[in-house]
This record gives C-alpha cells, sequence and structure tokens, in this order.
C-alpha cells in the first residue's frame, strides 16, 4: 500500500492520550473508538492498516451528535471520517503513538478508508436481536448540509463569521421554499463538524413537501446556471452579499437521511458569476419591476463621510488603510469605512480601487464632495431611497424620511439598528445635498 | 466453567481466563484474512502479538471470530485495510471455549492449547 501524502507532519504528543473512551467497533481489540485529544477535542480513531510494529489510524475530530448517528446507524462510518480534517496516527503495539501526520482525504489509498454507505452495525442484523438498532423503526428525514470554509487567504475562521453566514443561508433556503413550495420550513439544528465548518440542519415541514427538497436545491443550481429571475433575484443578492463580505464558500447539500441528493456549490468563482448574472437581470428590469429591498450590507454605518473619502485618498497614495492611517479609530469601524467607500464604488469587492475610485482620490475636497452625490445617488442604498421617495434625484428626498425608508425597505437591520443606519444616511444627506449637481446649477 | 476439565490454556492467563461462563467451542465461524493462503499471522491474538499491554487482559487472550458470513463480510467492507478473503473453520469442542461478546454474531474463541488454528480454516470466498 502507497502512503504519498504523508509529508505534513504533527506533534505526536498531540493524541498521547489515545487510550479509548468508548470503543464503537471491536475486533481482536479496538478498533474503531473515541478518546481526548491533548488539546481537550473529542476524537474518533479509526484504525485502517498495519505495518510492523505499529499500527495505523485516520483520526478525525467528532462529536457526541456524530458517534450517536454511527452508533444508531444513521451515518456512514467513511463520512464520519471525512467530514473534517485528518491526521494519520501511527501507535506502536505498546500503545505509545510514534508519528501523526495531517493529511487531504484525496490523499489516502483508496483501500484504507470504510466502502462509501458502509454502517458500523451490519445491514442485515436481526431487528430482534438483542442488539439491535432503533434505526429500522425510525421514520425518513431531511437534511440540509451547509459546508462552509474561508476563502483562500482569507483570516481566521471566527463565530463572527460562521454565524452570519450560516443565518444567510438558512434564510436562502427558506425564501426559496417559499417561492417554490409557497411553505416556510423549519430548520431544525442537527449536529455541526469542525475545519472546513459543516452544519447539519433537519428540514422541519410537511412530509410531502420535505421530499421535495432535492427539486428546491436543483431549481437553485439551475438558478444559479442561468441566473435568477426577479422573484429570486434579492435572497440570491443578501446571500452573497454575506457570503462576500465574510469571505465565505458554501457548498448547500440535500440529504434523504444519509442518502446526498443534491447539492449547490458556491464557491468564489460561482458566487462572482452568480453576482454577474444578477446585473444583467437587475440591467434588463424595468425601474417599476424592481422591488426595493435594501440588504443591510449596502446600508452605510460610516458615519464620517470625509473619513470614506480618506480611504480612497490612502490608496491613491499607495498606504495601508488602517486605523492609525484613518485618525485612531478601531479595527472595527475601519471595516465600516471601507465598506462605505465600496458602497460608493471608490473600491471593488476584491478591495481595490474601481476606476472612478482612482480619480476620486486624487481630487480636492470640494470636487469630492460633489462627485460623491452622483456615487451615492447611484448607489444600491441612495438609488432605493430616491425611487422609495418617488423621486430622480437626491433633492426629492426628505432626510427626515431615513428612518421609514429603512423600516420599509432595509432587510437583516434590527429596529435599533435602523435608526442608528437612518441617523448616518440623514449626516451624508445632509453634507452631500449643498453640493448636489442639479441645485448649483439654479 | 462449563468447558471439557482436560482442555488446557496457556499457564500465563489469569485464574479467571477464560470466563466463566464461556462455553465450548463448537459451530461454523468466519474470519477476515489477508491472502487465500491462510497462515497463523492470521490467527493470531493481540496477546501473543504483544498489542496493548494495558487491554483487558482475557480480551487479549481470546481471537475475535463471526458466527455470521454476512458478519465476516460487514468487517472486510469496514476496514478494507486488513483483507477481503473470508475464511471458514468449524469449531469442536477440543479447540477451546467461546462467548458471545459482541454484536451481533461477534465471539471471542480462547484457543486451548496445541490447536493447530491455520488446519481447522479454509478460504471462502474474497469480497468483490
Amino acid at each position: 500500500m502507497i502512503w504519498s501524502g504523508l509529508n505534513r507532519q504533527v506533534d505526536p504528543a498531540l493524541f498521547s492520550s489515545m487510550s479509548p473512551e468508548k470503543i464503537l467497533y471491536d475486533f481482536d481489540g479496538p478498533q474503531i473508538f473515541t478518546f481526548m485529544g491533548s488539546f481537550g477535542q473529542e476524537l474518533l480513531a479509526y484504525l485502517c492498516s498495519a505495518l510492523a510494529g505499529c499500527e495505523r489510524f485516520i483520526v478525525v475530530p467528532t462529536t457526541p451528535t456524530v458517534i450517536g448517528e454511527l452508533e444508531r446507524g444513521e451515518l456512514a462510518v467513511r463520512d464520519a471520517l471525512t467530514n473534517s480534517w485528518i491526521w494519520i496516527v501511527d501507535r506502536s503495539y505498546s500503545g505509545d503513538v510514534l508519528a501523526a501526520w495531517a493529511v487531504e482525504e484525496a490523499s489516502l489509498p483508496r483501500t484504507v478508508l470504510p466502502e462509501a454507505g458502509i454502517l458500523l452495525i451490519p445491514p442485515d442484523m436481526d431487528i430482534d436481536d438483542t442488539f439491535a438498532s432503533p434505526v429500522a423503526s425510525l421514520a425518513e428525514s431531511f437534511f440540509v448540509e451547509f459546508h462552509l470554509k474561508p476563502e483562500k487567504n482569507s483570516s481566521l475562521f471566527t463565530n463572527d463569521i460562521i454565524f452570519p453566514s450560516m443565518r444567510a443561508c438558512t434564510a436562502f433556503l427558506r425564501s426559496a421554499f417559499m417561492r417554490f413550495l409557497n411553505v416556510e420550513p423549519e430548520f431544525v439544528f442537527s449536529s455541526a463538524g469542525t475545519g472546513s465548518f459543516v452544519l447539519r440542519d433537519e428540514v422541519r415541514i410537511a412530509h410531502d413537501k420535505a421530499e421535495r427538497l432535492p427539486e428546491v436545491v436543483r431549481f437553485l443550481t439551475t438558478e444559479a446556471r442561468t441566473g435568477p429571475d426577479n422573484d429570486g433575484l434579492e435572497s440570491w443578492r443578501r446571500l452573497l452579499n454575506v457570503l462576500r463580505e465574510n469571505r465565505v464558500e458554501v457548498t448547500i447539500k440535500a440529504f434523504r437521511n444519509t442518502l446526498p441528493l443534491e447539492f449547490i456549490e458556491l464557491g468564489t468563482s460561482q458566487q462572482k458569476e452568480i453576482r454577474h448574472r444578477i446585473q444583467e437581470t437587475r440591467k434588463a428590469a424595468s425601474p417599476d419591476q424592481r422591488i426595493i429591498v435594501v440588504d443591510s450590507l449596502d446600508v452605510p454605518q460610516a458615519d464620517d463621510l470625509i473619513r470614506v473619502f480618506q480611504v480612497a485618498e490612502l490608496r491613491v497614495a499607495g498606504c495601508l488603510v488602517t486605523p492609525e492611517s484613518l485618525g485612531g479609530i478601531t479595527p472595527r469601524q475601519v471595516s465600516y469605512y471601507t465598506r462605505a467607500a465600496k458602497l460608493l464604488n471608490l473600491l471593488d469587492e476584491e478591495d481595490e480601487l474601481t476606476p472612478g475610485g482612482q480619480i476620486f482620490g486624487r481630487l480636492p475636497d470640494e470636487d469630492q464632495l460633489r462627485t460623491c452625490v452622483v456615487h451615492f445617488e447611484s448607489s444600491i442604498c441612495g438609488e432605493a431611497w430616491i425611487r422609495w421617495s418617488v423621486g430622480n434625484t437626491l433633492l426629492d428626498v426628505r432626510p427626515e424620511s431615513s428612518a421609514d425608508f429603512l423600516k420599509d425597505c432595509s432587510s437583516g437591520l434590527s429596529e435599533d439598528t435602523q435608526l442608528r443606519r437612518a441617523k448616518t444616511l440623514s449626516n451624508w444627506y445632509g453634507l452631500l445635498i449643498p453640493h448636489h449637481y442639479a441645485r448649483q446649477r439654479f | 466453567m462449563t468447558y471439557q476439565p482436560d482442555l488446557r490454556f496457556p499457564h500465563e492467563w489469569s485464574a479467571d481466563c477464560p470466563p466463566a461462563d464461556a462455553i465450548p467451542a463448537e459451530g461454523t465461524v468466519f474470519r477476515i484474512c489477508e491472502q487465500e493462503s491462510l497462515t497463523v499471522q492470521d490467527f493470531r491474538t493481540y496477546l501473543e502479538m504483544g498489542k496493548l499491554p494495558d487491554a483487558p487482559p482475557c480480551r487479549r487472550a481470546g481471537l475475535s471470530v463471526f458466527r455470521k458470513r454476512s458478519d465476516a463480510e460487514h468487517r472486510a467492507r469496514l476496514q478494507p485495510g486488513f483483507g477481503r478473503i473470508v475464511a471458514k473453520g468449524t469449531l469442536l469442542n477440543e479447540h477451546g471455549v467461546t462467548k458471545q461478546t459482541g454484536r451481533p454474531s461477534h465471539t471471542t474463541w480462547w484457543i486451548a492449547e496445541g490447536v493447530d488454528r491455520v488446519s481447522i480454516f479454509s478460504p471462502d470466498g474474497e469480497i468483490t
């Protein structure tokens, strides 16, 4: 057997406590069992091959839920071993851990993993057997799995990234069910894995509707390929905005029990393509057809508009945008100002200066304010505010209407946040309106 | 202990091994092996191999077999790294004692001294 992927050695001490806590499969000795890693994480060990003088295990992080599913025959052993990152651990016959490596599933020899679909318990086990599993009496269940992973070169995969992304994914699926089947399912947390974060939800809905989960996912896959129509446009845009903001890639998989059915892949390149198709759809729609929904990400939260200008100026000068270079603000505020520069189309989504941003950053203050009027009016939020006000330019908008506008049209904002963002909009309005191109003409 | 009094087990085993509720070996059993030409290596216990010295000693002294062929096949699919040849054997009382020790047909066989294990078994097909 050729092991070619063992080139990322890790500290064997991480697994030094490799004595079974719970034995899941025993033959001559423990073959599949859980143990506690030295770093406090529950781990699942699977004896995959024997070498001269030692045994080789596949070791993965696990959870009590996964172990429960394995024991009840609800999860294939292979799936439990390949849902997350993988280590190979060599243990001597005497129980000492000799070496360990971090590996990818793809680098494992084919014969060291269980066959696909094989459960911990034999499939023909007599249900009257003393050791029978309750699995045969369970009704069918439908699940969705959200596989989230950070984009390449992005930062730590923190809760601040995972939770908004998860909320956006479930909101997106719920909205798809509404559009497709006119019912709203509940997504009930079922289990989670670590590493490339995996969350499994049971779809709670009338059974005949749940059965159509694969159709819904297939429908979304088609929309991803051909571009969503007007009905689906906003829910797609909301999801993509959150994923982009958090630099997250996601795969949504539908399951009947443990059987995978359909999946939709939203990697960075797919997200970009769908975004492009959404833009095309939006352009094709007449203004009357367009519904006014502004995603929270498109509503500015950077109070000081002049500081937003500084973002473009700093980038034109080749300087980094940091808390210090923006005058001593917090790192979180830096992200607000950078986001605002994107809303105004001064930066693109890859944080690069747009052609307009290049020119803008070189302009004197007065001209920046005049130019910014157009940038704001053509932003998603500015354009929506004008349209909501049944106007043509910012001059047709009442500044005191900002709270009502956000109440009517924004999505994903709490009442308090709406009020804070409304204040930001009013501030921007107050600063820009004296420099409005149409006003100066008269 | 209910097994034949003339059966002898390795003297290094503890006094309570094999366990008192083990029964005389009897009937067909299955085990997975790596190659069709069965060798003594295919039938060594953890104790004989020096594996896991801290594990329960009597359990280490026994050899695992299945009563049902399908359970052996399941093991071959669950752990393909340990061979795909099904070895079938017929145990007799003089071969030692057995006890069902797991689910569903997993049986531990405590082998009496002097038993030629390889001769009891023969290959009975390959799992494809």
